[in-house]
């Protein structure tokens, strides 16, 4: 029962005992697979960390300096060639930007220039902020540098796209399942183009009366682009689910009979919410896991309005037969004493008033604890 | 608190469903015979089956655990635990002691006064008893005068109190439980550990940044995402993050973003750590390990044909 916090260590030394530690803080940055139609912009947003099985890193962050061996000139011209391309696609790619080395400017009194007149006022000279907000410029910090995770930045809670990403991790899992390739159906399956979409949920699933589900159609294609041998995190594109006006058309000529698919066997079930998590970022938490027997169970789960975030918007939203009653005043924030001053419409008299006595500093509405923090300069 | 009434509501009406009841076999009880009439009971009609009323309603033994990726969230295996570790029902009065248990051993109790006898000074009378006109007085101890000493002051003392092994035991499984059922118990793989984007680390190795407030704003920055992007974040109520061992940019970055939530070693944690913030994000090994240490009330000191029964087991894979 540790009750004192513990001693940090020095932090000049903190990241440099970090790095010769096993345990390092390795950053697996996995990129999109080279190819030459994947637009620039995209690989930035492609970032995916995880401290799963960690890639060998370029250099020894431990060493610090990459070793320089010995070689021959046209090697050298080689290399510089090399790092000179590699430098351009750096900065093509730049994530982060760090500030400029400090520089010091000369003393006044070794300045040899006789012209040079030392200036007596700040005019003229440019503001260039502190080092404390470098990182909340998006010059500094793309937002293509964000953290990129397993599930979507946006969760998905539409129903009808919901839906669609249901359909779209069955066909997918069972296609896989029906091909064979069971010990990939827990793979990390990239996401896809707006086509391959479009194929997955146009594919037919069939639902017998006890809930056996199979697909039918073109399973290789499925299959292949979500092959998983070229490594856990191949991502090829970066669409999810169609739009909502698309995902209603496509749900009004679908057949509905797949949401029977039954998903009693765990790891079929498991390969489903996982790819429904990677989708829409809904998470189905481990006590509702036993509850899932079908997909429409796994619908019911997870498509849920999002919760409110204060009582009061719950009792608008949700509770509109307390609001209408008769007898019943509903208020989102507590009623004081100004509420009922405004009400009568003395309020702005007596805020006068109390400033033709010089009372009062600022409008009555204003917080006692805010007008403190003006007083202090902190707001 | 955001929607506390109805939420404390839903609560107490899901308490009372027949899936958080504990006991065996449930009779249903829709007749209650008089004491005024002497008429025979009528049969029970219901729609229910013979085998659903005479079958006791039996939990599953087990419960499902998701194993994670720390930092990408993604689902890595599905686990089995037992429910007597991560599906006690809930036992409020059991947390309380416990939170009150740790809470009195936490105290320091060195709070100390001097007593007259203690402070320091002439004990000599300050003046006369009589023919001055004044007060009688003592000595410049007494308790009336300023400085003096303090009558029933505080000594150093041990606040702390006792609490059976097994109940405190009892309370650790509780709390988790109580996190496991309201999904808000994140199990993930071990060696958790914070990892920063590859640019920033060859920076620093390569001495590009050096300033610590900008190492330290982009950790900052960094984690404030990572904890937004999983709802683990501020607006999300906080998360406490449980290692089997300390893990230095992890708990470096929580206490730049105390915001956020914590993170502590399972040495450090307890009970009340475990109930504080929104979400409990744990370390496999740590689960086990917590758990392994608080289950004496399941550990049977009985040998049946010779053998001491084993506490139930701990992460079961059933998907991987």
């Amino acid at each position: 029962m540790r009750r004192i916090s513990r001693l940090s260590k020095p932090s000049g030394a903190r990241l440099a005992s970090t790095t010769a530690r096993p345990l390092a803080p390795l950053c697996v940055q996995r990129t999109a697979r080279p190819s030459p139609s994947t637009p620039a912009v995209q690989i930035n947003t492609l970032r995916f960390y995880s401290s799963r099985q960690p890639d060998p890193l370029p250099g020894s962050l431990s060493s610090g300096k990459p070793e320089v061996p010995e070689h021959n000139v046209v090697e050298d011209v080689l290399v510089e060639e090399r790092v000179a391309v590699e430098s351009y696609d750096q900065l093509s790619q730049r994530v982060f930007v760090p500030p400029p080395r400090p520089s010091v400017a000369e003393r006044a009194d070794e300045i040899t220039d006789t012209l040079y007149t030392p200036a007596t006022t700040a005019e003229g000279l440019e503001s260039i902020g502190r080092l404390g907000s470098w990182w909340d410029d998006p010059e500094h910090w793309p937002e293509t540098s964000d953290f990129v995770g397993f599930t979507p930045k946006q969760k998905v809670q539409e129903p009808v796209l919901l839906e669609a990403a249901v359909r779209r991790a069955l066909t997918e899992t069972l296609a896989m399942k029906q091909l064979g390739r069971e010990e990939q159906m827990l793979g990390h399956w990239g996401l896809q183009d707006k086509a391959q979409c479009d194929a997955v949920l146009a594919l037919d699933v069939r639902v017998d009366s006890e809930g056996n589900a199979t697909v039918t159609g073109d399973l290789h294609s499925v299959g292949d682009v979500l092959s998983v041998e070229d490594g856990p995190t191949s991502v090829d594109g970066t669409y999810t689910l169609p739009s909502a006006a698309e995902a209603l058309a496509w749900k009004q000529q679908a057949d509905q009979s797949w949401k029977g698919a039954s998903l009693q066997d765990a790891r079929l079930k498991f390969a489903v919410i996982k790819r429904v998590m990677q989708l829409t970022g809904q998470v189905v938490p481990d006590q509702k896991l036993a509850d899932i027997a079908t997909a429409r169970g796994l619908l019911a789960t997870i498509a849920k309005p999002p919760k409110a975030k204060t009582f009061s918007q719950e009792i608008e939203t949700k509770k509109q037969d307390l609001v209408g009653l008769p007898n019943v005043a509903f208020s989102p924030k507590r009623v004081t004493k100004g509420h009922k001053d405004q009400a009568l419409g003395r309020f702005k008299l007596i805020e006068a008033e109390f400033r033709k006595r010089d009372l009062q500093d600022g409008p009555l509405s204003v917080p006692k604890s805010r007008e403190q923090k003006h007083w202090k300069g902190e707001a | 608190m955001a929607g506390k009434g109805a939420r404390g509501l839903a609560e107490a009406f899901r308490s009372l469903t027949l899936s958080t009841q504990s006991c065996g076999q449930r009779l249903p009880s829709t007749f209650s015979r008089s004491m005024a009439t002497e008429a025979t009971l009528p049969r029970a009609t219901s729609n229910l089956t013979t085998t659903s009323m005479t079958t006791p309603w039996r939990p599953s033994p087990s419960v499902p655990v998701t194993v994670y990726d720390f930092q990408s969230y993604e689902p890595l295996c599905l686990e089995e635990w037992s429910s007597k570790h991560l599906h006690l029902p809930m036992r409020r009065d059991i947390l309380h002691l416990a939170v009150i248990f740790e809470g009195d051993n936490t105290r320091q109790g060195t709070a100390s006064s001097k007593t007259r006898y203690e402070v320091h000074g002439s004990h000599k009378k300050l003046y006369r008893q009589k023919g001055l006109g004044r007060a009688r007085v003592g000595d410049k101890q007494s308790p009336l005068r300023r400085g003096g000493g303090k009558v029933f002051g505080p000594k150093p003392r041990d606040f702390g109190t006792g609490m059976n092994r097994k109940v405190y035991d009892l309370a650790w499984r509780t709390a988790l439980s109580y996190r496991y059922r309201r999904g808000e118990l994140v199990v993930c793989e071990d060696g958790m550990e914070l990892t920063l984007p590859q640019e920033i680390m060859d920076m620093v190795a390569s001495e590009q940044l050096q300033n610590q407030t900008l190492i330290n704003n982009f950790k900052a920055k960094w984690t404030r995402q990572v904890l937004d992007g999983h709802g683990w974040g501020r607006e999300h109520g906080r998360s406490t993050f449980i290692t089997s061992e300390w893990r230095e940019n992890l708990f470096d970055a929580m206490a730049l973003v105390p915001n956020y939530g914590m993170a502590l070693d399972v040495e450090d944690v307890d009970v009340k750590d475990l109930l504080t913030t929104g979400r409990l994000v744990v370390e496999r090994e740590a689960l086990a390990e917590m758990i392994g240490r608080h289950q004496s009330d399941l550990l049977s000191k009985v040998f049946v044909n010779g053998v001491r029964p084993s506490p139930p087991a701990m992460g079961k894979v059933i998907v991987q």
